[in-house]
Formats: C-alpha cells, structure tokens, sequence
C-alpha cells in the first residue's frame, strides 16, 4: 500500500508540468491540476492499480473573485487513500472537462456547478438546472458578489 | 421481476409519481416513463427544498450557522452538527475536551437510532405494515425526551458547537437513558419479529431493487446502502474521527444489496448503536464541557474537508476559512445526494410498487438533497 508521500509523489511524476503537490492547512493530500489535465488525471487515479480512488466524496466550487476554484475530494474504498484535487477556471465563461464519464456520481454535482457558478463541463449530457426554481431569471447565485431579488446581507458582527 | 416485459397491447407513457406523494418522504419528483406497470426509465426532479444554505453560511459567523445545519439535514441533526463543527476544529486546531467528546458520541448514536427507527416506521408504513410506525415511533419518543431535557429542543438541537457542547446533561439524564438502552435491544426483537421473516414483507423486499457492489461505488452510495451491497467501509472505522476507536461494535455487512438487506443493515446497525451507547455512558467522565472559544470566534485561514457516518451515509462538510469570523465557503454534501441520483439506474424494469419499497429503502430524505 502506498503510503502518503509516495501516493502524491507518483501522481506528480506521471503529470509533472500539469500537477503540482499543494499545501494546504491543515495538513492533507492535495494537488493543484491545470483544467486541461482533469480528465486524464482522473482516468489515472481511478485505474491504478494502487490507488482505485473510485469513490467521489463531492465537487466544489469556490468563488475565488478573480477565477473560481473546482475542487474534488475522492477516496478510496479499497486502498483508504484520501486526495484533494484543485484546479481553477476562469470566472466568465469558465471551462473544464466533466469527469463523469469516468466517476458517473460526478454527474449531478457538476450539474450543481454549471447552475449556481456558470462553469460550463465539457461533455456533460445533461446540463440542465437542477436546484432552482423553475424559470430561473437572476443568474448564478452562489458567485459571491451575487446580487438578487430578497438577498439581505447580513451587517457586519463587531 | 427485473426485466421489462412489453405487452402487447400496450404503449409507453409518462406519469408523474409525486412532487407531493405520500411515499416520497418529502418533496421529490419522480418522472415515470412506464410500459404498463413496469418502469422503462425514471429521472428525478429535485430542488422543490432548495433554501441556499450553503450560500446563507457564508453570510453568517460560525456560531450562527450551526442552526442553519439543523435544517440541512433534520432527521439526524446532530450529525450535521458535528460534521460542521468537526471541520471547523480542524482549521481551528481546536482540542475538544473529553467529557464533550463522550456527549457527542451519546447526542449522535441516539440520534442515529431516532433516524433509523423513522426509517423503519415509514418504510414499514410504505410496504403497507401499519403496527411497526407506532412501536418505532413510541421509542423513539424517549430520544426526543432525551435531548429536549439536555438541549430544550426535539429536532433543531443547536447542541453540538464549535469546540464542544453547548450543555452538560441534566442529573435526570443518565438513568432514563440507562432504562432505554436495557429496554431498547428487546424492542428490536419485536421489530424483527413483525417484519424479518414476515412472508408478506419478503415477497415485498426479496430480491427487489438490488444494487450489486460495482454499482453502489460507482454511484458514490453510502452507509446502509453502500454496506447492503456488500461492501465493508464505515467512516467511523474507516477514516476515524472524534472517539469511536474506544468502542467496540461491529459494522454489519449485506450480501446482494437488495431492499431486504438494506432493512436488515439499518436492523442491526440500531443494536450496534445502542451497544455505543451503553459503553459511553458508562465510561462518560467528568470535566469541562467546551474548549475555550471567543465569543468572536476566528479561526485562522484554512481549508478541511469533514466527513462523518450519518444514518444516510456520508455526510460531508468542506469550509475554507479566510481568517474572518465567517466562512469563506461552506460546502455540504449529504449521503442522500447519491443516492437519489442512483434512483434511474436502479428503477428500470421494477414495477411501481417495487420502485416505492426500493426508494424507501434507501431513505433519502429531500432537505439533505436539496439544501
């Protein structure tokens, strides 16, 4: 069994250029991918032999201002390894590859993304809205300076 | 009864079981596109709960957020709880005292026996099994009696906070909690006395809805289900958090992933529960009941993603802190998420009624879905 070092270590090797190692705080596995390397890093998690990360805990998206952030975190069942993986896009009209022709649980968390943050997944078969009301008028409202019909923000906590 | 059989006469049509449907257990659509009584493709129409939670945690401090988890997920709020404020120790590098952590561990088992015996109320009552919702309900009553005595409240708790709880358990806690853990392994008899080998519940269950082992990983499912199929993985073993090491309970395991092993996992999960339990309170020690927090709770800048063994399965918390006393993001993530995504896969072929025996089995609830 791999342990963590080696893990992060020969993911980085297989893609060196598009995967980089992340610290993050506190202390975890994590890579920082470019978008274009998504898919294919996925393809490897999941088939290697030593790894089988073939259990997707969730996708994230994080409003960074300037970009937004995607972020995965997959396990896995058989070997309990444990990996974050970032990668950022652009704000508008942001692109990325959906990984759910390899991880089909994928599939609705990144329909969640297309509608509440706009980032558009390339070869998604089903980017249809999924959470808000139907007819949907105001944009995407999860993007942080996001402003709508009844949003109240709350006043500063002093 | 897993093939599509085309009558002859017959010609496909859609049908619309719910947003509001007695077996839906909330407010889920489901599409039907049927060839007499048989499913040819089902798709699920979610959001009709949909209260941005995610997007109001980031517009509150810590604190305040906690009672807006008790409604992301209300059957076992005390594990939303602990899912958020677990994640929020981590940034923080906050110690939680002993004495808490042995609460929480008592607050989230009988809170995971509540859940699972609503699960077996409304699963019995959606097969048609009237008499075991009332039983379920009537124990379930003392959990209730449990937390309103400790917290003041039967639902929304607000119990577990950041660094803690937020009170130590009354001096009438311990006996009757004591009386209900004696009592509540006989009462589990009773349930599988109605139910387990009942004929009518097995021509109902056997069999039905299976999802075999590649399915259920490949589909992300979690807790009961993921375990009915086959598969040996709970969190609180697999990827420890607060003290379950200190336990010793087994973690039951299904064969085929059938409706009836997913009833069978959720049956002797409430043992294994109630074995937690027993062995909390007796090692329950004394001492503080909160680390130190300031009132203007910061934790420093960070990211950390949580993930407990809910009653549902894996329930997510991923916070990004900036350092201000709000979250910079909160992402939540409920088992039931899944497994309502997993629901067209798995309904092909069955027959309605056997779509509402397999659904209930999997016991999505809908505000955990929709947020």
């Amino acid at each position: 069994m791999l342990d963590n070092e080696t893990f992060i270590k020969t993911i980085t090797d297989k893609f060196s250029g598009s995967v980089e190692p992340l610290e993050l705080k506190p202390a975890q596995n994590a890579v920082k991918v470019s978008a274009d390397t998504v898919r294919e890093l996925f393809e490897f998690l999941v088939e290697n032999p030593d790894m089988k990360m073939n259990y997707l805990s969730s996708i994230s998206a994080v409003d960074r201002m300037e970009s937004i952030d995607i972020v995965y975190h997959i396990s896995s069942i058989e070997t309990r390894l444990k990996l974050t993986v970032r990668t950022t896009v652009a704000r508008e009209g942001g692109k990325i590859d959906s990984i759910q022709g390899i991880v089909p649980s994928a599939n609705w968390f990144e329909r969640e993304i297309w509608e509440l943050f706009g980032v558009d997944f390339n070869g998604h078969p089903n980017l249809t809205p999924l959470l808000l009301p139907e007819g949907w008028e105001h944009g995407t409202p999860m993007l942080r300076d996001w402003d709508g019909p009844d949003f109240i923000r709350m006043p500063e906590v002093t | 009864m897993t093939e599509v059989k085309p009558a002859e006469y017959s010609e496909e049509f859609e049908v619309n079981m719910g947003p509001q449907h007695p077996s839906t257990h909330g407010v889920l659509r489901l599409k039907l596109r049927m060839d007499s009584e048989y499913i040819v493709d089902a798709e699920p129409y979610i959001g009709y709960l949909h209260r941005a939670i995610e997007k109001i945690c980031e517009n509150r401090t810590y604190a305040q957020c906690i009672p807006m988890l008790d409604r992301f997920e209300y059957v076992t709020a005390m594990a939303a709880e602990e899912v958020f404020c677990l994640a929020t120790e981590r940034i923080a590098e906050l110690e939680v005292p002993e004495r808490a952590e042995y609460l929480r561990i008592i607050a989230l088992e009988l809170n995971r026996i509540a859940s699972h015996l609503i699960f077996l109320g409304t699963f019995s009552l959606d097969l048609g099994a009237i008499t075991p919702f009332l039983y379920c309900l009537r124990e379930r009553e003392t959990i209730m009696d449990l937390f309103e005595m400790t917290c003041g409240q039967r639902l929304t708790y607000n119990y577990i906070r950041v660094g803690g709880v937020s009170h130590d358990i009354p001096e009438e806690f311990i006996p009757l909690a004591r009386k209900f853990v004696d009592t509540f392994q006989h009462r589990v008899d009773d349930y599988e006395a109605i139910l387990t080998d009942n004929p009518i519940f097995l021509a109902r269950t056997k069999d039905v809805g299976v999802v075999d082992r590649d399915t259920a990983i490949k589909w992300a499912a979690s807790g009961p289900v993921l375990r009915a199929s086959g598969v040996d993985w709970d969190l609180r073993r697999d990827d420890p958090y607060s003290i379950y090491d200190r336990f010793d309970y087994e973690i039951p395991v299904g064969t085929k992933g059938d409706t009836w092993d997913r009833y069978w996992v959720r049956i002797q999960e409430l043992r294994q529960s109630n074995e937690i339990v027993r062995q909390a309170l007796d090692e329950l020690p004394e001492g503080d009941i909160r680390a130190k927090v300031k009132a203007n709770f910061k934790p420093q800048e960070g990211e950390a993603y949580a993930r407990i063994e809910n009653a549902r399965g894996e329930m997510g918390c991923y916070i990004i802190s900036d350092g201000s006393d709000k979250p910079y993001r909160v992402k939540l993530r409920g088992g039931s998420f899944p497994h309502t995504q997993m629901i067209p896969e798995i309904a092909k072929g069955l027959m309605i009624a056997d779509l509402v025996a397999t659904f209930a089995s999997l016991d999505v609830i809908l505000p955990e879905v929709d947020r």
